[in-house]
């Protein structure tokens, strides 16, 4: 129930909000405090302005002020840039890796012992296969190239990976269980 | 396809390589053994041999082409001898192979003379055609490509990862909702509509209690917010720690010992690696966004070095040659602090003075292009957005006066005194994580700092923030864009200039003070309990930040004092006219972040240049000066050795420390093995020194001693009456040269005689005869028995030896290896010398 309130609030949230944009350039002007005579609090000091033309950085510009001539010289203006599709591509590259790792890392720890474990009654099975079917299992044992090419591959793969967990086990027993190294 | 016409009679093939178990490369290993064996079978008195190998990936890597060391006079004296009916095959050997085991210390002379070899050999090709020519130019160029790579690449990571932590660190509280790809900052950074509430926050960026409809009730947000952070939390350490430990767990901790001890000339297979890459990258990221109590910056170094040791296997002459390898090492290592701080020139003398070990004059030429190349590229990045490299640094001009030095010289006593604090701590913390049951628990240790660190840190706004914001905040001066509470002075607006120069405190500020009081606090004590668990984790961020606290609060107290007494003699020079006084608490933070850095790690000059270009002038570089200096005089006579040293006698790293002296008057005799001799029967059960006689030992008995003993080399003596040494053979070569003519020499069977003499006293009734002569090395570093171990220690250190031979009356008496050295300083500094494990 709360689950479904969130969503809905989310939906409308995200409708409800009104297109802001994003830009690459601002123009930031940051002025000292102006007290006003009728409240204790200081107003506004920074103002930021969407401006894509540098010459128009100004604080008659940005700020537009009452007196100019009394608050413009002690602002300071500054034209600034970034990338925003830089990060955006950055950080859903960093959303990719971390989710494959975190896929890849759920495979090994639940599903690989589970194949690991059983290989052996596998294999049989597809032996006896074999050995009972007539045409299409002599067919897919005749060497078919590019099926072959594949399984060596494969096995290419398999071999490299096995390889990888035995350093990997040895890191861990170095690390997690004699405390040689990294304490 | 390679190619290799040579003139000599050196025809060195990479057995190590060919091990691997492709079967077209063993075919090649064949072809080669054949034809090297029909050639030395004719009577030309050199051997002219073209191999043409086919190997699957790199047929550079695949040859590795080197010269005996022998000279020309050397051999035809060779040829003439051995023009008999003796076959000859096996003077076609590797010199070395170049590769060590794991856990192994290299060879520094060894791997430079082969690379001076290879260089040799090009250069004497050189003159062959247009081929060779190019080649030869390759390699020249080769260094500065690869350095100019890992600089890039460096560079990138960098980016990849500032722009990764402060967008997940501010996940934990909130969303940009319409550009989740932004952290809050950026969220916030344009719009004329923009108006930041008390946070910081803006109409765009969602708190997690905004996004669920709760900001009504200001304490049902708050809750909601603190779950949330716990949450995000345990989430991002979990993630990091399990990554860690099922992908890579050598990417844990910071990085910098190891990094150290393998530069030193240790091999760690591994913990260079392409997965260790990968999940210290994000683990740095996942573990600085759950809040934890580290930084990203001490493991940048351990990225670029990384992504050193990736891109040297692009040139076989780094990749195949430790000693070459460490020089691209080196350089990336500057170019990790280089991105780590915006500090191309502090990285190079990082390098220098903290990580390398062997600093040629032309790696510090490499490491300062690499450094240059790798703050350019992150600097197009602009990670931060801010047009710096990093999200703290000094952007204002104030100026600063000689009575402050005081206070500055006292931070940097305090500096001192909580490095200090904290190695003796961390160092006690983490003895004991290793020999206790805590141990066992890795990941659930992660869990509960996590935990304990969200629940404490959140409460207090200036924890609740990451550690370079922290930084960035105290380090700031005040300036009208300030709201908040740390900038809370009564200023008095009329003036013309209002933020110039200090005001008197308000509420805000005293309130503040007592939080940052309650951060130092927190900050100082959980940094003891994180450095070390088991997700990547650097310290030079909170120690910084530790530093910075101190030095915040304490510049506040010396311009609260000078506000309260501004017309004292002592402070008449700050003061201008009108009660204006200057003094800035942000460079008081920046010195106490010097302070404590320097407190925990020891750095001096380096620390002193990272700061002077993270405060962008020459301005500050004597507060820096006195502070670090003074932090490491304090921390000095306080504790001998700095954080990262340390780890490395806590690890019992194989690390010859190259600064400390050795003192002692032990000579050569105490150390060496077997110890015997000295001490007669007393000291005994030593196993004598295992030798090989030169001519009189049959292959049978070779294996046999390779069997039963487990060193890594042998001395070969001309008998074992005599004693007299003729050369230094290692095991590996053996092992490779008798399982290869067992398999490819015909007539060698297990009872041929073995010879590594240049003269052949070969029995013609007997069994072929296996000769060695070529992996034998001939000039093996000897001392004699009373040579002073302070000169055996500056040999280990300065020549990078591996063992050496020490003689009496020139026979043979024993071996001392960088093992036994390293066992005896230890033994003179009390402490236990089986701590250091590795070989």
């Amino acid at each position: 129930m709360l689950q479904v309130q969130s969503t809905i609030y989310l939906l409308l949230i995200c409708v409800a909000v009104s297109q802001a944009s994003f830009e690459d350039l601002r123009c930031k002007c940051v002025c000292p405090r102006v007290t006003d005579k009728n409240s204790t609090k200081p107003n506004q000091a920074i103002y930021i302005s969407d401006n894509f033309d540098p010459s128009l950085c100004t604080c008659d510009n940005v700020v537009r002020p009452q007196n100019p001539q009394e608050l413009c010289p002690r602002c300071e203006c500054k034209y600034e840039s970034r990338n925003t599709s830089t990060i955006k591509v950055v950080v859903i590259f960093i959303i990719c890796v971390v989710s494959l790792l975190f896929v890849y890392m759920l495979f090994l720890l639940c599903l690989d012992p589970l194949i690991a474990h059983r290989p052996t009654r596998y294999i049989e099975h597809a032996d006896e296969e074999v050995n009972l079917d007539d045409p299409t299992s002599s067919h897919m044992a005749h060497v078919n190239p590019s099926l072959a090419r594949q399984r060596s591959i494969i096995n290419r793969v398999t071999n490299e990976q096995k390889k990888w967990k035995g350093t990997v086990q040895e890191q861990r027993r170095n690390i997690y269980d004699r405390h040689a190294m990294l304490n | 396809m390679a190619q290799f016409t040579m003139e000599t009679d050196a025809l060195l093939v990479d057995y190590n390589y060919m091990e691997n178990h492709d079967p077209k490369t063993r075919q090649a290993t064949d072809d080669v053994g054949n034809s090297t064996r029909l050639n030395n079978g004719g009577a030309t008195s050199y051997h002219e041999s073209v191999i043409s190998a086919t190997s699957g990936s790199d047929d550079e890597a695949m040859l590795d082409i080197a010269m005996d060391g022998r000279d020309d006079q050397g051999l035809n004296d060779d040829h003439v001898q051995g023009s008999t009916n003796f076959l000859e095959t096996q003077d076609d050997l590797p010199v070395s192979s170049g590769q060590y085991e794991d856990f192994h210390t290299i060879d520094w002379l060894r791997d430079i003379a082969r690379d001076r070899m290879r260089h040799r050999h090009i250069i004497k090709n050189k003159q062959d055609g247009c081929i060779p020519k190019i080649k030869s130019a390759h390699d020249a160029w080769s260094g500065w490509v690869c350095v100019l790579l890992v600089g890039v690449s460096a560079g990138v990571c960098a980016g990849i990862i500032d722009i990764g932590t402060t967008w997940m660190s501010d996940l934990k509280q909130g969303i940009c909702l319409e550009a989740f790809w932004l952290n809050r900052e950026q969220c916030c950074w344009s719009g004329n509509a923009t108006t930041f509430d008390d946070e910081g926050g803006c109409s765009q960026w969602y708190t997690w209690s905004k996004l669920f409809g709760v900001s009504s009730s200001k304490g049902g947000s708050y809750i909601i917010g603190y779950l949330l952070y716990i949450v995000w939390a345990l989430i991002f350490g979990a993630i990091a720690a399990l990554f860690v430990r099922v992908f890579a767990p050598y990417a844990c901790g910071s990085g910098i010992p190891e990094i150290k001890t393998i530069l030193s000339g240790f091999i760690i297979r591994g913990y260079l690696g392409k997965w260790t890459l990968l999940v210290k990258s994000v683990g740095m990221m996942l573990a600085v966004a759950a809040g934890l109590s580290l930084g990203k910056e001490g493991p940048f170094v351990h990225v670029a070095c990384c992504c050193g040791n990736i891109f040297s296997y692009l040139f076989p002459k780094y990749g195949r040659n430790e000693a070459k390898k460490r020089e691209i090492l080196s350089a990336a290592s500057a170019a990790g602090v280089s991105v780590a701080f915006g500090a191309p020139i502090g990285g190079v003398l990082f390098s220098l003075e903290e990580v390398s070990y062997y600093f040629p004059l032309k790696t510090l030429w490499r490491s300062f292009f690499c450094a240059l190349m790798a703050a350019f590229v992150l600097r197009s990045i602009n990670p931060f957005g801010n047009d710096h490299l990093v999200m703290f640094y000094i952007d204002y001009n104030e100026p600063w006066y000689i009575q402050e030095l005081i206070p500055f010289i006292f931070l940097g006593a305090l500096g001192g005194i909580y490095g200090w604090f904290f190695i003796k701590f961390n160092i006690k913390w983490c003895k004991y994580r290793k020999t206790s049951s805590l141990g066992k628990y890795p990941i659930i240790e992660v869990l509960i700092v996590v935990f304990v660190t969200a629940l404490l840190s959140f409460p207090n706004s200036y924890t609740r923030m990451n550690g370079s914001e922290l930084i960035r905040l105290l380090v700031q001066r005040c300036g009208p864009e300030d709201s908040t509470e740390l900038c809370d002075y009564s200023r008095n607006m009329t003036n013309d200039h209002p933020y110039m120069g200090s005001a008197i405190a308000s509420d805000g500020v005293i309130r503040a003070v007592w939080k940052l009081a309650l951060a130092l606090l927190f900050k100082s004590l959980i940094t003891i309990f994180t450095f070390g668990i088991k997700v990547p984790c650097g310290l030079f961020i909170p120690s910084m930040a530790v530093g910075a606290i101190l030095g915040r609060v304490m510049g506040i107290g010396v311009e609260q004092l000078v506000m309260a007494y501004p017309n004292s003699p002592l402070f008449s020079n700050m003061c201008q006219s009108r009660q204006i006084c200057t003094v800035t608490p942000g460079l008081y933070a920046m010195v106490g972040a010097a302070a404590a850095l320097g407190g925990v790690t020891r750095m001096t000059v380096s620390l002193v240049v990272i700061m002077f270009e993270l405060t962008g002038g020459l301005q500050y570089i004597v507060p820096m000066m006195a502070a670090a200096m003074t932090s490491k005089w304090v921390g000095d006579a306080l504790g001998r050795e700095g954080i990262y040293d340390a780890h490395i006698a806590l690890n019992g790293y194989p690390y010859l420390d190259s600064k400390e002296e050795f003192t002692h008057q032990t000579i050569a005799a105490d150390v060496m093995r077997p110890r015997c001799w000295r001490y007669g029967l007393e000291v005994r059960n030593d196993p004598p020194l295992c030798v090989i006689t030169q001519d009189s030992m049959t292959v049978d008995e070779i294996e046999g001693i390779l069997k039963t003993t487990e060193h890594n080399g042998f001395p070969v003596v001309v008998s074992r009456e005599s004693q007299y040494l003729v050369g230094f053979v290692l095991r590996r070569d053996l092992n490779l040269a008798i399982a290869n003519a067992l398999k490819n020499q015909e007539g060698i069977v297990s009872n041929s005689p073995v010879y590594f003499a240049s003269h052949n006293t070969h029995n013609p009734h007997g069994p072929l005869g296996l000769k060695l002569r070529k992996i034998l090395d001939l000039a093996p570093i000897t001392i004699t028995d009373h040579t002073p171990m302070e000169t055996v220690v500056e040999m280990f250190r300065k020549l990078g030896l591996r063992q050496t031979l020490v003689t009496h009356n020139g026979r043979l008496l024993g071996i001392i290896t960088k093992k036994d050295v390293l066992r005896h300083i230890a033994q003179l500094q009390n402490q236990d010398p089986e701590n250091i494990l590795f070989n």
